[in-house]
């Protein structure tokens, strides 16, 4: 077994290839550098779905084909050669009169066969791995020939089977590749053709004189003409009465067309433009026979060699390394096609993902509302109040604040027998009262976003059931809850406060209680009046409604705290506003649409995009020193 | 020539047509509106009474150039090649100078006289070359052809280019199928070649039958095979025939376009997912209503105008000793009234935030399917408001009219009156009697009398004002059925229906129309059609 991963002793002893560049170097800097590419190259390809069927997609999988070892056997190389074709073109006959085998061939059905077979000489019999000569395709062992017929063959099955060389092999272990068309309604025979041609490393394109001209022929022809290290044309089933003209005239058509076609003009990685490529590639000919066999397949060119020679003529590894370097090549165009539309997405996707932002922005703005948060700094201060009064002043006051504890208890008891169950489940707290008036902003806004969102991202994704269900989803959750950082400034605010005016300190003290007896005063009378609103004595009643939440914030100022109260102010809008940004991003507009944005934008990361272009480049160079060295 | 069923389905269409391009925002409606306008766009030849057109197609190589010589009698007529393919780029069309008008792109094209009478014959330029416009020219042919040959060799007959084609207007034209070339292949392959080709016919929709599919070689018209094909195609058809197959053609076209597009089920499945929408719709909308009906504060506002209602007709009616308390309560009644209460309502239910959101939901709904013209749809249309106004209304006043000539409030006016009317009674005839025996009583027990009877009309108030409460209680405004409303997109569903079900009728409506045409113009002299498929 000589199976040889690029190493550099036995290549070096090997002296195929003529050429003063150190090749193992090559291979190893490709491989390390194709490998880089295609860690990353899926991860963009999702996040730019706009290239599925394109070319370029096409173009990358060549990369993944690039096989990552050289397969020599007995200091010969492996060398794959594919008939491609359409069908009918005699690809599989041709197959059977070089390898004395007999794969199904012929016109009583088509297409014939449904899958790729190889035939390998029989001497390197478990000699060489296939399936590492075939990188990315399933290798079965052929049973029956029955097996080529069936159309379920999995897309990247390929059959395996031996012949015995008729022709001494010099160079090259001929590894000959038989393949499905490209043109039938069998469409998927298509993709099973079109993955050989990614990865044979010679191609004789076999085509008939009724088809040579067809759209798919001559898309497959430059395919070939763009990837394969080594080209020969075969035409078959020409008039055998004036062949030989008949195929020069095809001859000159073709050259003809394939030179009007631009397609042709694009370059190769050897710097020859597929046209020239095309005109280099050996010309041959068969005419139509009942029995073809090999002696019948002329050159049209009568200084080329003959069939048999060219097949097995192949200069070794110089073909494998062309042809390795177009698949880099192409692979690479590609590539770069795809970080230039991978980096123009993301320039694209971070433009209106901070404009979803801005929006969203702009709504938590609307929620918070300029109202200051006069009681919440009131409940604040009764706790502090509470906290750091002395135990002097708490005897002194007992007696008051259990009266109006009393008092509160009485004034519950009023409205308990006067209002109807309904009414007091109503009776919100007045710190709830904000709560109450965010949360129908909330909704508003939600409807505003995502409308506005409908209108950007199109209707038929953001459809009525899934807004209003995102809507539901995202009502059902808690109002953000006060945020700690905001009390723990006011609570420091305050305590500077309190130190620097002790004296109003203990006044405030001293009024809390008897605040609170009036305040309850207040309740109890306000029941008569209208149904009774607050219960957390006159701190709320006052947070309750706007007229004695400006009596409270005109007795603050009196106590000199109106800095506090307005740095608070500033302080919770600032807070408030990024809790509810924070909010609405995630129970709204993440799992409504932007997750995937955002995932799209992750997935698009500049560094890969970087580390991408820096590969292609270095490939790049690599390729040109192998096109003029 | 236009037939009386012809003109009426090809009206139909139009209507049809115009109806969906009315709701051109929705997609369905637009690519059903696409389909028909090709479809209809097709049947102008029926009014033009143009000649019957008769097309070869196929890829390249085929040998359809050959095959057109060879009809006209003269080999070289349309030049071919043995090895250079898409040798053939214009078109060769042999008719008369009067029908050459008739065919699409005619001003390159070379002319050849007519072959079959009243009819064209084309050679057209590959489906499948490298050459765009040889391509563009064999597509422009197609539409125009009333019957195709679709020709094709051994080799070809599997080219999924070409059979596209063939699938495409399989439906829509009548077909005569070759397999050119067949001295190519051996006798015993023949056969085989035979029954695979007989599977592609198939497969595309038509019965293989000797009278319209043909294996020859163009090469030897003098053979049986080729014979039997040119007898075919130069079979005798009248002018009459002439007009039949093109209104065939007509009537295929517009069952293609209703039979095969993908609008039908897409507007299928609209109207579930509209229906689905609707009724979710309308249980929310039911549901607020309520809500907002059973509103505590609401309520309470409902039942006192009714009161008051009740006192202001009771004030009317004989209340006798308690018409004091009665004319004072309505003096000094609260301004309830029942068209203000109602008024809060309507006002309560048209701001809920629930109903506002079925509002959202439904501009929503109707922006989804493109149907969302201004005015298109309200949850709550005024229609529904005013009945829900009025019987809100109609409930109040029948309680509070009802009220006062239910036996208890008589009862209870009754019993009420009873006691100070007794208690006066006595005192006139105390008064009354000591009047006759010449003695008159002290003024005390006037007084006494008359704050007696006052007092006595007290328990009287009580009983009737309790009974009103009672009677008032059981009227709460939630208690009114509201039924689902139906309006909600009633009017978009009439439209979807209302298409589907034209189309549906057009569709059965034209193929009876296919059914009863294809005893006339039999297959092997028009070419074979496609099976119309349920």
């Amino acid at each position: 077994m000589t199976l040889i991963y690029a190493l550099k002793p036995q290549l070096e002893e090997i002296d195929l290839l003529d050429t003063k560049t150190d090749i193992t170097q090559i291979f190893k800097n490709i491989y390390l550098e194709v490998d880089k590419l295609l860690e990353n190259i899926p991860q963009l390809m999702t996040a730019v779905p706009e290239i599925s069927g394109s070319s370029c997609e096409h173009d990358l999988k060549l990369l993944e084909q690039v096989p990552r070892s050289l397969c020599l056997y007995d200091n010969k190389p492996v060398i794959a050669v594919a008939l491609a074709g359409p069908s009918g073109a005699g690809k599989s006959t041709v197959f059977n009169q070089i390898t004395g085998l007999d794969v199904p061939a012929g016109g009583a059905v088509r297409p014939m066969s449904f899958a790729s077979v190889v035939a390998l000489p029989r001497n390197t019999r478990n000699q060489i791995d296939v399936a590492d000569l075939f990188h990315g395709f399933k290798v079965v062992e052929l049973t029956s020939n029955a097996e080529l017929r069936s159309p379920e063959a999995p897309i990247n099955r390929l059959y395996c089977t031996y012949y015995d060389p008729t022709v001494s092999q010099s160079q090259l272990w001929l590894c000959l590749v038989d393949m499905p068309d490209f043109n039938t309604t069998e469409v998927k025979n298509w993709q099973k053709a079109e993955q050989m041609i990614n990865r044979a490393d010679a191609v004789i394109f076999t085509v008939y004189h009724e088809s040579y001209k067809d759209q798919k022929t001559f898309e497959i022809l430059k395919r070939c003409c763009r990837l394969s290290g080594n080209m020969g044309y075969l035409l078959t089933k020409l008039d055998p009465e004036n062949a030989q003209q008949n195929a020069s005239e095809i001859y000159e058509d073709i050259m003809l067309c394939a030179a009007k076609d631009p397609g042709f003009a694009s370059k190769r990685a050897d710097g020859k433009s597929l046209l020239e490529y095309l005109q280099s590639c050996t010309f041959y000919y068969s005419p139509y026979k009942s029995k073809v066999s090999l002696a019948d397949i002329m050159p049209l060119d009568k200084k080329s060699p003959d069939f048999t020679n060219f097949i097995y003529g192949h200069k070794g590894l110089e073909i494998i390394l062309n042809r390795q370097m177009e698949s880099i090549y192409n692979g690479l165009k590609s590539c770069q096609e795809l970080c230039e539309l991978a980096t123009e997405k993301r320039d694209k996707l971070t433009k209106s993902i901070a404009d979803y932002n801005y929006q969203l922005e702009e709504s938590a703005n609307h929620i918070t509302g300029t109202e200051s948060p006069v009681f919440h700094v009131l409940a604040m201060l009764k706790k502090l109040l509470e906290e750091n009064r002395p135990p002097l002043l708490q005897t002194i006051l007992k007696p008051i604040s259990m009266l109006s504890s009393g008092l509160q208890k009485f004034a519950g008891s009023i409205r308990a027998s006067f209002s109807k169950k309904e009414i007091e489940q109503k009776v919100v707290p007045a710190a709830k009262q904000r709560d109450l008036l965010e949360r129908q902003r909330l909704e508003s806004e939600c409807e505003l976003l995502v409308d506005n969102w409908r209108r950007k991202i199109g209707k038929e994704i953001l459809d009525q059931k899934k807004c209003r269900q995102a809507i539901i989803d995202m009502l059902k959750q808690e109002l953000p809850p006060v945020d700690e950082e905001w009390e723990i400034f006011v609570r420091q605010s305050l305590q500077t406060w309190f130190e620097s005016n002790r004296g109003r300190w203990m006044f405030m003290n001293t009024v809390n209680d008897l605040l609170l007896v009036v305040g309850t005063g207040l309740v109890v009378a306000d029941i008569f009046i209208d149904g009774g609103i607050g219960t957390l004595g006159v701190v709320a009643t006052i947070g309750g409604s706007g007229a004695t939440s400006g009596f409270l914030l005109s007795l603050f100022n009196n106590m000199g705290l109106n800095s506090e109260i307005l740095a608070a102010h500033s302080k919770w809008k600032e807070l408030r506003k990024a809790s509810y940004l924070e909010h609405l991003r995630q129970k709204l507009a993440l799992p409504l649409f932007l997750e995937e944005d955002e995932l799209r934008l992750k997935r698009l990361a500049p560094e890969l995009i970087n580390e991408s272009q820096k590969s292609c480049e270095i490939l790049g160079k690599i390729i040109k020193q192998h096109a003029d060295p | 020539m236009l037939t009386p069923e012809s003109t009426l389905i090809i009206k139909k269409s139009e209507t049809l047509l115009k109806r969906c391009l009315a709701y051109e925002e929705n997609r369905h409606f637009a690519t059903l509106a696409d389909e028909l306008h090709e479809a209809l766009s097709c049947c102008s030849n029926l009014k033009a009474s143009k000649p019957l057109v008769i097309s070869l197609i196929g890829g390249t190589g085929a040998g359809k150039s050959k095959i057109f010589s060879m009809l006209c009698s003269s080999p070289e007529i349309s030049p071919s090649s043995d090895s250079i393919r898409g040798f053939t780029q214009k078109l060769y069309i042999s008719a008369s100078q009067t029908n050459v008008g008739y065919i699409p792109s005619s001003e390159n094209a070379v002319i050849v006289p007519e072959v079959i009478s009243q009819a064209v014959l084309i050679d057209t330029p590959d489906l499948d070359t490298i050459n765009d416009n040889n391509v563009t020219l064999s597509r422009q042919v197609i539409e125009a052809s009333d019957i195709i040959v679709y020709v094709t060799t051994p080799d070809k007959r599997s080219n999924f280019k070409i059979n596209q084609e063939l699938l495409k207007w399989a439906s829509r034209k009548r077909w005569y199928f070759v397999i050119n070339k067949i001295d190519k292949v051996t006798e015993e392959e023949v056969g085989k070649l035979k029954q695979d080709f007989d599977r592609r016919i198939l497969a595309s929709g038509f019965t293989p039958d000797d009278s319209s599919r043909f294996l020859l070689s163009a090469t030897r018209p003098d053979s049986l095979d080729f014979k039997r094909f040119a007898d075919a195609i130069f079979s005798q058809r009248s002018v009459a025939e002439h007009n039949l197959i093109h209104t065939e053609a007509c009537y295929r076209h517009i069952y293609h376009a209703l039979s095969t597009s993908k609008a039908t089920s897409g507007l299928l499945e609209q109207l579930s997912d509209l229906k689905e929408t609707k009724q979710r719709l309308a249980e929310v909308l039911q549901e607020s209503i309520k809500q907002v009906l059973q509103k505590p504060e609401l309520e309470e506002m409902y039942i006192r105008s009714i009161e008051n209602e009740i006192y202001t007709d009771l004030c009317d009616k004989q209340s006798m000793f308690l018409y004091p308390y009665i004319t004072l309560i309505n003096r000094y009644k609260s301004s309830n009234n029942v068209e203000q209460a109602i008024s809060s309502i309507m006002y309560s239910i048209k701001n809920s935030s629930e109903i506002n959101q079925c509002q959202t939901d439904l501009d929503r709904t109707l922006e989804d399917i493109g149907m969302d013209e201004p005015g298109a749809g309200k949850v709550m249309p005024l229609s529904s408001e005013y009945s829900l106004q009025s019987e809100l209304m109609q409930k109040a006043k029948l309680v509070a009219v009802g009220a006062t000539r239910t036996f208890s409030v008589r009862f209870y006016l009754f019993i009420a009156n009873m006691v100070p009317l007794i208690l006066t009674i006595q005192a006139l005839y105390r008064a009354f009697g000591s009047w006759l025996a010449g003695q008159w009583l002290p003024a005390d027990f006037f007084i006494h009398a008359i704050i007696l009877i006052i007092g006595s009309t007290i328990p009287g108030y009580f009983l009737l004002s309790r009974g009103v409460t009672r009677l008032t209680s059981n009227y709460s405004p939630s208690k009114i059925a509201i039924e689902l409303p139906d309006e909600i997109l009633s009017g978009q569903l009439r439209v979807i229906e209302k298409i589907l079900d034209e189309s549906s009728l057009l569709c059965s409506a034209t193929e009876a129309e296919i059914q009863k045409l294809k005893e006339k113009i039999p297959e092997n002299r028009f070419g074979a059609q496609a099976v119309v498929k349920d």
